[in-house]
């Protein structure tokens, strides 16, 4: 291969459809060697297709891809990565009952002589000096994948990636759940990488590390390509207005609303080895955030909270009066509802239509017929009601299995299942997490929407930005306890994460 | 025609599977199309499918019920021991039978009571647990009968097994309720969609308010209440019971499951595609034993026609998703 080609990688009037709906239309993309491209576009812009089509999972209808120049034919993983292309995928791909060592080098292990046998010394070896390489030796080779936390296992996935010495990188939401930290490192790594020459392909939601690390930045929307232009031409409200296709004035939605009674109290919530008396309130039409540090223990509490977790003390009280059974069910009873962080593990029946997705918490309304026969001209009117109400695109509610969503029009399909609900106390981790700018606005307005009816929100999120956009209040988590609050007004970044680190000298 | 073509995609693979080799059969299988052989095909699937009914609820829980196979035997051996016109504990009573069939029942619901409990409070695995009820049922039945077989059971009550309306036995019409009220209950019924629900995904269906543990339980006592049911067919078919007498239907079970399509990792398969199932299973046993091949013969092809048949059926579903 010569590597005097201005262009490592051409992409040129790629189309796609699936079924009747068409993802891609006239796609053309260009990497220039030695660059980083970002690409960005709301969810369902046709980002991950295209990266599919790239790595040979998926079949072009129609177009041209230039690798160095001369015309490439993806043939599944395997051929990618013969041909130098590495993927960082957006949903980790990794074992996690394998070791770190085991993991790196996965399609490939070293082994002892012919023998066929794994050579586990080497392969230990080699990926210890793979992880100092590339910065990140404090993670050892022979822990499990599945005692690292998450922001870990990215780093991990993404070492994989460079392993391969691939010339082009494509990297798919890479920094979604990495701390601040990781994220200098992951981007520390990614500029290294390109110093060596290698190109990549970056695709992010968060347009400040695409401006901040993007040599070009192209945006697709509805399976078009936007533009494709210097980063430095571009300003973030012109990609922004490129990619939803008008001007969002705000990001974050004005609710005429009022705060009235106290609606839900924790009363000295208890875990095992986990929280001692965390106690908090929720008033009507609220909305609180949840901040800290990823292992301070939000998540842990949301699920004690809705029951998932047993408790080992204390009580959940609405209206005043405590829940019977806290459980997932009696929360539910209870008018409680829970979107949890992980939405293909915890949120949806990933194998089953956007219909059945849409009524799962609701069977018992459904069923209360003798035997309890199914009420199914009432389902199909709530999926319907649901799919309009919360813009759900998909082509056939009836028939389309949500795995094939895009996650955003996913995260959409598990609010939904709520909102049908029209739950009184809502408790939501990580609402937005991986959801573009234009779906994040409409999760917003039907977050909003539920406060102006009365109910009380709890709003987990790392973003700090979304809490302080939507929250009145705001809570501060550090190591398992509840340790500061603050007001609407009142809010002040730099004390909030001051908080969040443990810092004494902020409550209020 | 592009209705007929779409119509021909959107249908199961083995159902196409089961046509073909009933058309092979015509031809080249002597003395397939005799009304005598038609009765006995249809006959023969009575047994299996009831069974199969039942454990397709467990199938589709990502896991299995082992224990049928021995609920049918101790079932079938006590059922006939009370019911017996010699040998009987009820012999000549006029509520023997009524009293024989409420026993068997009752021993399924048993098993079933202990398999659901120990897999939701022990949250062992369904294979395990069933693994053990199992042997436990099997060695109960076969020190109950010491190995004997039991027989002289009334003529009011074989009747379900051995009479017909034409070729059409009466045990078809017991057999075709079970399959309409197992497949209402899976398609139209809240138990159905939570069943459904937790063989996908137990930890979303358990946010999401559904019983979880309560639906495990339930299709555990379906899957034993069938197999009762199953006994019932067996002894009046057979007019006799002993303890060995379901012993090799378990591979047939699983095969009618697998072979129609239901996923056997949970969450996906419709009772219908399990009675396309069965019959293509007693299709192949009855038409090799027609054709004079030996057993052994016959297990090769069985294995190699489940493989083709599941693999057709898998790699139609991951194009779909793709």
């Amino acid at each position: 291969m010569t590597h005097q080609r201005e262009y490592a990688l051409e992409l040129k009037n790629i189309t796609k459809s699936f079924a009747t709906v068409r993802v891609l239309t006239d796609v053309s993309l260009s990497l220039r060697r030695g660059t980083i491209l970002g690409l960005v576009g709301e969810n369902g812009a046709g980002k991950s297709t295209m990266m599919n089509i790239l790595g040979g999972v998926l079949k072009r209808d129609a177009g041209e891809i230039l690798l160095d120049g001369s015309p490439f034919e993806p043939k599944g993983p395997k051929g990618a990565k013969a041909a130098g292309i590495a993927f960082v995928h957006q949903e980790l791909n990794l074992f996690s009952n394998l070791s770190v060592a085991e993991n790196l080098y996965i399609t490939g292990l070293p082994k002892l002589g012919k023998t066929g046998l794994v050579n586990l010394v080497r392969t230990k070896r080699d990926a210890k000096g793979k992880l100092a390489e590339l910065g990140i030796d404090n993670i050892p080779p022979d822990a499990l994948i599945g005692d690292l936390p998450m922001g870990q296992r990215q780093l991990i996935e993404i070492a994989k990636a460079m392993i391969s010495d691939a010339e082009i990188i494509i990297m798919d939401e890479p920094t979604t759940s990495l701390s601040t930290k990781e994220k200098t490192n992951l981007f520390r790594i990614m500029h290294e990488q390109i110093e060596k020459g290698k190109s990549i392909i970056f695709i992010s939601h968060i347009l400040e590390d695409v401006f901040a690390h993007s040599d070009e930045i192209a945006v697709l929307r509805d399976g078009k390509l936007i533009a494709q232009k210097p980063a430095a031409e571009l300003t973030r409200a012109e990609v922004v207005k490129m990619m939803v296709g008008r001007e969002l004035s705000k990001i974050y939605p004005t609710v005429e609303k009022s705060i009235g009674e106290v609606l839900f109290q924790a009363r000295d919530i208890c875990r095992e080895g986990r929280f001692k008396n965390i106690n908090l309130t929720l008033r009507q039409g609220e909305i609180v955030g949840l901040f800290g540090l990823m292992g301070a223990g939000r998540t842990e509490l949301l699920k004690c909270l809705f029951g998932v977790d047993p408790v080992s003390g204390g009580e959940v009280l609405i209206d005043g009066k405590a829940l019977e059974r806290l459980t997932p069910q009696g929360c539910i009873e209870s008018g409680m509802a829970f979107i949890t962080e992980n939405r293909r593990e915890e949120g949806l029946l990933i194998t089953k239509t956007v219909r059945e997705n849409t009524v799962m918490a609701s069977l018992d309304e459904l069923g209360k017929r003798m035997f309890g026969v199914l009420d199914f001209k009432k389902e199909q009117a709530m999926s319907d009601e649901m799919v309009e109400a919360l813009k759900v695109r998909t082509y056939d509610a009836n028939r389309q299995v949500v795995v094939s969503l895009s996650g955003g029009n996913q995260q959409k399909v598990v609010l939904s299942k709520w909102v049908v609900k029209k739950p009184r106390v809502f408790l939501l981790d990580e609402p937005t997490r991986g959801v573009d700018v234009g779906a994040k606005y409409e999760i917003y307005s039907i977050i909003g929407d539920l406060t102006r009816e009365n109910s009380a929100v709890l709003m987990v999120s790392s973003e700090m930005e979304e809490l302080m956009g939507m929250c009145d209040r705001i809570l501060v988590m550090y190591n398992n306890a509840i340790t500061a609050e603050f007001h609407k007004g009142a809010f002040d970044q730099e004390k909030i994460i001051v908080a969040a680190i443990g810092g004494q000298n902020h409550e209020q | 025609m592009k209705w007929f073509i779409d119509k021909v995609k959107a249908t199961n693979t083995i159902l196409w599977f089961l046509l073909i080799y009933v058309l092979l059969c015509l031809f080249l299988v002597p003395s397939f199309a005799t009304a005598y052989n038609i009765k006995n095909i249809l006959s023969q699937v009575c047994v299996l499918l009831t069974v199969a009914c039942g454990v397709h609820f467990a199938v589709l829980n990502g896991g299995t019920d082992f224990s049928s196979t021995s609920v049918i035997a101790l079932t079938s051996v006590i059922g006939a021991s009370i019911m017996s016109e010699t040998t009987g504990l009820l012999a000549g009573r006029w509520y023997a039978v009524p009293a024989a069939l409420a026993a068997m029942l009752l021993i399924g619901l048993l098993f079933g009571v202990v398999n659901g409990l120990s897999v939701i409070v022990f949250k062992m695995p369904s294979f395990i647990v069933t693994m053990a009820t199992q042997m436990i049922g099997a060695g109960l039945a076969l020190f109950y009968t010491k190995g004997t077989t039991i027989g002289s059971l009334p003529a009011s009550f074989t009747k379900l097994g051995t009479g017909s309306v034409g070729i059409i036995p009466y045990a078809l019409f017991f057999v075709l309720a079970i399959v309409l009220v197992t497949n209402w209950l899976l398609n139209r019924t809240k138990t159905g969609r939570q069943i459904y629900s937790v063989g996908t995904n137990p930890k979303t269906s358990l946010i999401s308010g559904i019983p979880v543990k309560r639906t495990i339980f339930k299709l555990f006592i379906v899957s034993s209440l069938c197999a009762s049911c199953a006994g019932i067919l067996m002894i009046a078919q057979m007019e006799s019971a002993a303890s060995s007498f379901a012993s090799n239907l378990f591979i047939d079970i699983m095969s009618s499951i697998i072979i129609g399509g239901t996923s056997p990792i949970g969450g996906r398969g419709k009772i219908t595609d399990t009675v396309i199932g069965a019959f293509l299973v007693i299709l192949i046993n009855v038409s090799m034993n027609l054709l004079g091949v030996q057993w052994f013969v016959i297990s090769i092809l069985k294995g190699a026609i489940i493989l083709v048949a599941a693999s057709i059926d898998i790699a139609k579903k991951s194009k779909a998703r793709a």
